[in-house]
């Protein structure tokens, strides 16, 4: 029960500041510009692959020890992606972004997120592969 | 336990796979480099240096292809990181193709392809 609330909270503070982040970018991307469309469908997929890995976590993170690392590997890795991706949208549409940390803020968010959800497939990858697979 | 887990397959404790993490590390902190000291509008060494923003990509997608063998999830993984590669390098044609403060459409190009890679993440949890 206390995970489902768990998991009701991150949903609605998830939501809040994808919310939050797209009104403050949308506003300053210039009118009639095909990315007032794509920057929204882009936040939409974002926050559901962050839901996506949370479901992973809270489905599988107490089956086994290798799951668990894998469940939160990928929960931080779609946490970073949304880091990245929001950084990268005020960075590009924001001009009080446009700055150099922000840029290398965005770079190593990045390259966080696409390791750790790399990492994480290969630790699914062994836990479906263990030598004692099967056995409880 | 270890970075790599206590048991599992081989592949998990693979010394390759330690250098090519390390290696994934020194080709991102290139590009972090280059990106940092670039100078826009001017091409340089540092400038040459983000060339290899899509590297470290790469190497994630080699470390993955022999797990891909062995569970679904992992292939979809890949295919989002060869997606995410693309995207990579449609934003540094972005970076050189834009001139004024509104992006070209290389960003649309690249944010196309990021979005394409993360449904098949998301695919790979569910």
């Amino acid at each position: 029960m206390s995970l489902k609330i768990l998991y009701m909270l991150v949903w609605l503070i998830l939501v809040g500041f994808c919310f939050f982040s797209l009104s403050q970018v949308v506003t300053k991307i210039e009118p009639g510009s095909i990315m007032v469309y794509v920057v929204p469908v882009y936040g939409t997929i974002l926050l559901m692959l962050v839901m996506a890995s949370l479901f992973y976590y809270f489905t599988s993170h107490h089956i086994d020890n290798l799951l668990f690392h894998a469940t939160v590997l990928a929960v931080v890795g779609s946490l970073s992606f949304l880091a990245s991706d929001t950084l990268l949208a005020f960075y590009t549409f924001h001009p009080d972004w446009k700055t150099k940390i922000v840029s290398l803020l965005l770079m190593l968010t990045y390259y966080i997120a696409q390791f750790l959800i790399g990492k994480s497939g290969i630790k699914t990858a062994a836990y479906f592969n263990r030598p004692n697979k099967g056995i409880v | 336990m270890t970075l790599y887990g206590d048991y599992g397959p081989s592949f998990l404790v693979s010394k390759t796979r330690i250098i090519l993490d390390i290696v994934y590390w020194i080709f991102a902190v290139i590009f972090m480099v280059g990106d940092w000291l670039a100078v826009s509008g001017v091409f340089s060494f540092f400038t040459a240096l983000t060339f290899v923003k899509a590297i470290p990509i790469w190497i994630m997608i080699y470390e993955l292809w022999e797990p891909k063998k062995l569970y679904q999830g992992t292939e979809k993984i890949t295919i989002g990181l060869v997606f995410g590669s693309l995207g990579d390098i449609l934003l540094l044609i972005n970076g050189f193709a834009q001139k004024g403060p509104s992006p070209t459409i290389f960003f649309a190009l690249g944010a196309l392809s990021f979005l394409i890679g993360h449904i098949f993440y998301v695919l790979s949890f569910l």
